[in-house]
């Protein structure tokens, strides 16, 4: 018998008879669910003109919506969101205060001011409350304006603010959104649906909210659902596993926005290590970067490049900040992060074959409590990927070229420390495939109203119309042009 | 080595001083030793290893200060004692990229009691270079995994170990019982098939140099083997690394120097065609040793592609029903249809097509035996962990954990090795069916990232994707 049971919301209608059962990650809890392969018909948007209800609604209708959503969503008032943290605290790599610290601040997500913001930083409100009028050179006058599409978010399930921030934008961009949860938070998205259908039931943005859990790659389900006639867009997070799934599906008439998994890592330059007194307050920001959510993130530093240089100098003072990284770590207050149950296995094992078998790294820790490895070598360690649990891989460089070399498209924030040291190498980070730079310390903040992995979002999840209006008397028709000749891609009107 | 020794020949107290002498007996001889022989035998050797190691294997020490083991005085108390298999390869990657083989021999001392300061690798280019540089200057027979992980893992085996290889590979076809000695007879005069290349430093590559010596008296046309070069740890450490990067969509992260970049090509010509020309091999083996005894290793999965090959070209009955087929089981998620034994016997007419299991880690592997259970010989001291916490299980009864094992055989590393597998262990109470005392696994056996790897899990961060950590099985090296 399953613990928890994860609804389907449909349209604002919750059905809860379970009848599949699914098993949880970690601590083994188990959920069940509803078939959605018995509900297909009724999941998607067969009419895309039934996106028309949102249109009557006005942007600032909108907002009032999702302030009054936020309100209900606090955690000790609203039991679908106390029992979507229950079930995160059984299978959720973050603490059980991080998780009550985030679940608590699940609501300011829908603030008014917040949401603002996003929609307007991001798209322009303008674009998404009507035409907006663009004079063109060519003697067009063309009005632009932002749709909202029909889409399925393929949401993650590592720290429970994605949900919400998803049926954020959703709601701002006017769409129609299938959530597929992930089977490491079947509840988050569910708990917030929930709410909707009690506050407002027949609410255009209630009703253009559907929530589902099904095991990716059930063919059932996906390939009726994954069809131009029935979805425009699919927002996908996550990593091979989660695209490959979809990528099979996708065809001209279907938009995939792909939100990759991510590495992120930190540089620091020599200045940080001139005394002691530096080298603690660079170690305190290291350690939250680290830190923050558990390292269950993108946005987590895993490998930190120190210009500390490789002489035996270089090395005893990376050695210390080593040291001092690892007092941070276990120093930050349990709402920011806390030790994990176990260390995960596997990085154990890794641990304790350098820690025995390799001169060329130091381990300081490696318990629960998280760990440093120091590389004695120029070279992040190979399984930089796989670490977690608050375990960071310090990596001395001679000079910082090392550093940027080492970042990729697969390189999303990067901490830079001194603050100056970020405006100077931004550029050739980003040339090398950075995303975000951040000053060091403030990974754990993402600024929710800017581009994110290297693109903007929203505007994607948007289709982009245009009417171009065209008076012959300012551009005669091409029949009555003497010696026409099309126009060149240049789009120069002869 | 003689292995015309006759089982009584050897008292438990010999076996003591020389713990790998114990492979010596037949199978049916060292099944049969009382339960307290064993014991006394194991503990004994077990003591004798790590006094003898303890002082000459540095990675050993450092685990066993870290663990405050001073002394073994229970087999238990070595359980904390067991390498992660990782330690083989805890040197660092770019070693091989900048051909810094030094530095790879000061880390592989490491893990060895044997002196490389002979060898000199400051010439070396490439990992095959540096092999045959500790072949020619030390005792050490290297032995490297398929670098299926992306990265080889190294396993200090010497010259000493190479004959314990020959017996196990003997004892792996014995059966219990009182004429299981006519099991083998005529081994040394059975040719050895392998598809593969006939050099190199893979175990079967080191098994069957040991084969040649210490089985077959330096008779070179015993071994047939689809290619007579050798198989190149530089092409399998790039192949390794090009199919992982690919396998987790990070093609495109990958950097290889330009030396190991040249191998990618050749590794690309090898794949190309290389079933066409494995197929054609067992048809002209078919052909040329019709109806004679062969020895094989191989897998599977391989076993039942020459099976078809041979009965779509209408081969039947092709070698001798008494031919020795070693084959390692575990189908890597293929499904073989249920009569697939008889489609193997009417190719190859041997009767016997029990799987195997094994490790390069442990000097032999073992066959199922007729009750379908796999049983160590006795220099081999299981170990049973719970997979979480790493405790140890009681010594008695049946459990389900992490398996790991002690190979007493090894004299010049630490033979203590925890595997990635999960298998149900009966620590020997009672007999099996089959006649043999002591410890046995059940037949089925399971890598535990196949049930751990995350398939619906969706998370922004590109860390945890699983990470094939595989102790490469004997059976399953061919590439």
């Amino acid at each position: 018998m399953a613990e928890f049971s994860a609804p389907l919301v449909i349209r604002g209608r919750v059905i809860e008879a379970a009848d599949l059962e699914f098993g949880g990650r970690r601590e083994g809890a188990h959920f069940a669910t509803p078939d959605v392969r018995r509900h297909l018909d009724e999941l998607v948007l067969a009419t895309p003109s039934a996106l028309a209800d949102l249109y009557r609604l006005s942007f600032e209708e909108i907002l009032d919506y999702l302030a009054a959503l936020g309100e209900r969503l606090s955690l000790s008032a609203n039991a679908y969101l106390q029992q979507a943290f229950e079930l995160s605290i059984r299978v959720s790599g973050l603490g059980e205060d991080i998780l009550r610290h985030t679940y608590e601040r699940v609501g300011d997500v829908f603030a008014r001011e917040a949401v603002r913001e996003i929609a307007d930083r991001t798209i322009g409100i303008r674009y998404l409350e009507g035409w907006v009028e663009v004079p063109l050179a060519n003697g067009c006058r063309a009005a632009v304006r932002a749709f909202g599409a029909r889409s399925v978010h393929i949401v993650a399930g590592n720290v429970p603010t994605v949900s919400a921030l998803s049926i954020v934008r959703n709601a701002i961009t006017r769409s129609d959104a299938i959530f597929k949860t992930p089977s490491n938070d079947p509840l988050t998205a569910a708990a917030i649906a929930r709410t909707m259908v009690d506050m407002a039931p027949d609410h255009p943005i209630t009703k253009h909210l559907s929530v589902a859990y099904w095991k990716g790659g059930d063919a059932a389900v996906e390939e009726a659902l994954y069809q131009p006639r029935n979805v425009e867009k699919i927002i996908a997070w996550g990593g091979l596993a989660s695209i490959r799934h979809v990528a099979k599906y996708i065809q001209p008439g279907i938009d995939l926005i792909t939100l990759d998994p991510k590495l992120s890592s930190t540089i620091i330059g020599r200045d940080a290590f001139a005394d002691e007194k530096a080298m603690r307050t660079a170690a305190e920001r290291v350690a939250l970067d680290v830190g923050v959510f558990n390292q269950e993130g993108c946005l987590n530093a895993r490998v930190v490049y120190a210009e500390t240089g490789t002489d035996e100098l270089g090395l005893a003072r990376l050695n210390r900040f080593g040291a001092l990284v690892w007092e941070a770590i276990r120093a930050l207050p349990s709402h920011v992060s806390s030790p994990a149950r176990a260390l995960d296995r596997a990085l154990a094992e890794e641990l304790e074959s350098l820690r025995l078998g390799s001169e060329w790294h130091r381990i300081i820790g490696g318990t629960r409590e998280g760990g440093v490895i120091v590389s004695q070598i120029e070279e992040p360690v190979e399984f930089a990927r796989q670490l977690a649990n608050r375990v960071v891989n310090l990596v001395p460089v001679d000079s910082l070229e090392t550093a940027i070399r080492a970042v990729n498209a697969y390189t999303q924030t990067i901490g830079v420390y001194p603050e100056s040291l970020k405006t100077q190498l931004r550029d050739r980070l980003a040339f090398h495939g950075a995303q975000r730079l951040v000053s060091l310390g403030y990974a754990g903040n993402p600024v929710f109203a800017g581009p994110q992995d290297g693109m903007e979002p929203l505007r994607r999840m948007c289709r982009w119309i245009i009417d171009e209006s065209y008076d012959p008397a300012v551009v005669p028709l091409a029949s009555h042009v003497p010696g026409f000749r099309a126009p060149d891609l240049t789009g120069e009107v002869p | 080595m003689n292995d015309r020794v006759p089982p009584t020949a050897i008292d438990v107290g010999e076996l003591a001083a020389a713990p790998e002498r114990m492979l010596e007996l037949t199978s049916t001889a060292a099944f049969s030793l009382p339960v307290e022989a064993i014991a006394d035998y194991q503990i004994t050797a077990l003591q004798k290893r790590f006094r003898d190691l303890v002082p000459r294997v540095p990675v050993l020490a450092r685990l066993a200060d870290e663990q405050g083991i001073g002394a073994i005085r229970r087999t238990e108390d070595a359980a904390p004692l067991l390498f992660k298999h990782s330690v083989y390869k805890s040197y660092p990657l770019s070693f091989l990229d900048s051909s810094s083989f030094g530095r790879l021999t000061q880390w592989l001392k490491g893990l060895t009691s044997l002196d490389l300061s002979g060898v000199d690798a400051a010439g070396c280019e490439t990992v095959d270079d540096w092999i045959q540089a500790l072949d020619s200057k030390s005792e050490l027979q290297v032995i490297h995994s398929g670098g299926t992980s992306g990265k080889l893992s190294f396993l200090p085996r010497s010259r000493r170990e190479m004959p314990s290889m020959v017996h196990g590979w003997k004892r792996y076809f014995e059966r219990f019982g009182a004429k299981a000695r006519d099991d083998i007879e005529g081994i040394d005069q059975v040719p050895l098939v392998y598809v593969g290349q006939r050099r190199g430093a893979m175990a079967h590559h080191r098994l069957m140099d040991a084969m040649l010596r210490y089985l077959y008296a330096g008779d070179e046309s015993k071994i047939v083997t689809l290619h007579p070069g050798r198989m190149s740890a530089d092409m399998l450490s790039v192949g390794g690394r090009l199919k992982t990067a690919e396998a987790k969509g990070e093609l495109g992260r990958l950097q290889l120097p330009p030396h190991l970049l040249a191998r990618r090509e050749a590794f690309l010509a090898e794949q190309r065609g290389a079933a066409e020309r494995v197929r054609d091999f067992i048809f002209d083996l078919a052909a040329r040793m019709r109806g004679a005894r062969i020895a094989m290793m191989s897998h599977q999965g391989q076993i039942y592609d020459f099976a078809v090959a041979g009965l779509a070209r209408g081969i039947e009955k092709a070698f001798a029903a008494d031919s020795f087929i070693m084959m390692g089981g575990g189908s890597k998620g293929r499904v073989f249809p249920p009569d697939w034994q008889d489609t193997v016997r009417r190719f190859f007419q041997v009767e016997d097509l029990r799987m195997g299991y094994g490790m390069t880690e442990c000097m032999n592997a073992t066959r199922e035996c007729s009750k379908g259970k796999f049983h160590f010989l006795p220099y081999v001291i299981p170990y049973l962990l719970d997979p979480r916490s790493g405790e140890p299980a009681p010594r008695t009864g049946t459990h389900t954990g992490r398996f790991g094992l002690i190979d007493l055989a090894a004299q010049t590393y630490w033979g203590g090795i925890l595997t990635g597998d999960e298998v149900t262990l009966t620590f020997g109470d009672r007999p099996c069916g089959c006649g043999r005392a002591g410890p046995h696994l059940d037949a089925s056996i399971r890598r535990y990232g196949e049930q751990e790897g995350g398939d619906d899990k969706i998370t922004c961060a590109g860390a945890p994707e699983a990470h094939d950590r595989a102790v490469d099985r004997l059976l399953q090296d061919l590439q």
